[in-house]
């Protein structure tokens, strides 16, 4: 599987689309992860068969990590 | 590929298995759609789909998609019937048809004009008569509806079933056999349709061994007697590597290809089974990660690498996934590796050959 990055906002919050234009969706995710960000902090968080999936209220971001970072094919954060 | 559209998401029933029901008991229903964002939705969405199939048809590909505008919900005939007209007079302009998914509860005099009016395929939800449908309705209202589909079909409406196989209608084997003869009745009356099985909670689902025996009794049902329901059909276009239906053809939940939603706002959105407590704004571009994850990883640890119907199945629907994570197969592994080896063995001993691998 190539890299891939994907950032899908939920419906009313588009605005975040325009907010993240650009700018590297690794680093967001990785900011939010470690709670360094101004936009709020993720509900659910899991790198589960090699694809990270950062929930937020607004947005979801999908990190491709194929293979898996972590050992297991199932981590939860 | 069709195009719901979805103004509003309320509905008069409360199906104990929605899979909007996530949805609604997270945020307030209200109908405060806007219609004209509505209709702009639906003409572009059209024109895009348009798009695609002429391109489709310029690559003289085998299977010619069609683009189908249908009136969901909730439950759409909760609409002011002025709204419903509209929706349908655009389809009806647009495609020269129209199409509606419906519990058939609300239906009357005047929705009926507007059906025989705007050509409108009416799709009814319906798990069968009495209790058959105890998680949609009461008895009675379910015999009722019922035989409004009959009465329907035999005015020259073009009618078709979207039916939840569940403990309901096939806990029993009295349940089911009951739930058989009526798909046979609707059948014999000109109505075909679709049997989803329900994915909700085992105090509703059926477990998987009991759905395996379910489908595999339906299968050879109809084989039996030439009845074509889906997604029976499908299952059997897909071991030809025919296209069919988007369970089996391997699903973007963050794009999905066959379903375009329209909303009430004019958000356009993916296939409502893929939206659960919240509903994510279609994604620009389709990706092939759920395919490309499941062909990895061991069946042990939920994917479907090694399975000898892979090509056919693509790991079914992502709504439908081992614990509510479309990045894992089915739970309904077993029912379609059960009804695909059926199909399989049928073909193989006619000597019907797979197109593609």
């Amino acid at each position: 599987m190539k890299p891939f990055t994907r950032l899908i906002v939920k419906q009313g919050c588009d605005h975040w689309k325009q907010e993240f234009a650009g700018k590297s969706l690794q680093k967001i995710a990785h900011d939010l992860i470690s709670n360094k960000v101004k936009y709020g902090s993720y509900t659910k968080c899991s790198d589960y068969h090699g694809v990270m999936q950062i929930e937020t209220p607004y947005f979801v971001i999908l990190l491709g990590t194929f293979p898996c970072q972590t050992k297991e094919f199932s981590y939860e954060y | 590929m069709a195009i719901l559209v979805k103004p509003y998401l309320g509905c008069n029933l409360n199906c104990k298995y929605c899979y909007e029901g996530a949805y609604r008991s997270k945020h307030e229903i209200t109908a405060d759609y806007d219609m004209c964002k509505v209709v702009a939705a639906i003409e572009t969405q059209y024109s895009i789909a348009q798009k695609q199939i002429d391109l489709s048809n310029k690559q003289n590909k085998a299977c010619k998609p069609t683009a189908d505008i249908v009136l969901h919900g909730g439950e759409p005939l909760c609409l002011p019937k002025q709204d419903v007209e509209t929706i349908l007079r655009k389809s009806f302009e647009l495609s020269g048809k129209s199409g509606i998914q419906t519990n058939g509860t609300l239906i009357d005099e005047d929705h009926i004009e507007l059906f025989f009016k705007y050509k409108t395929n009416v799709g009814i939800s319906h798990d069968g008569p009495g209790n058959l449908s105890a998680y949609r309705m009461s008895s009675k209202e379910a015999d009722r509806v019922s035989q409004l589909m009959f009465d329907l079909k035999e005015k020259g409406l073009n009618i078709s079933v979207i039916s939840v196989v569940s403990k309901s209608n096939a806990g029993t084997f009295k349940r089911q056999m009951a739930y058989e003869n009526w798909i046979s009745r609707l059948y014999d009356a000109g109505i075909n349709g679709r049997i989803n099985p329900c994915s909700s909670e085992p105090k509703y689902d059926l477990d998987e061994q009991t759905l395996a025996r379910v489908y595999l009794s339906l299968a050879k049902n109809f084989v039996d007697t030439g009845m074509a329901w889906h997604p029976f059909t499908d299952m059997s276009k897909r071991l030809l590597g025919e296209s069919a239906v988007c369970v089996f053809m391997g699903c973007d939940p963050f794009h999905t290809d066959s379903a375009t939603v329209i909303l009430g706002d004019g958000t356009i959105t993916n296939c409502m089974r893929t939206n659960t407590g919240d509903i994510l704004v279609r994604d620009s571009q389709k990706m092939n990660i759920r395919d490309e994850v499941l062909q990895e990883i061991p069946q042990d640890f939920n994917g479907c690498r090694g399975c000898e119907f892979w090509y056919a199945c693509h790991g079914g629907c992502p709504m439908s996934a081992i614990d509510n994570d479309w990045r894992n197969r089915t739970i309904h592994c077993l029912v379609y590796k059960t009804v695909f080896n059926y199909y399989n063995n049928i073909q193989r001993s006619m000597g019907m050959v797979r197109r593609v691998k």
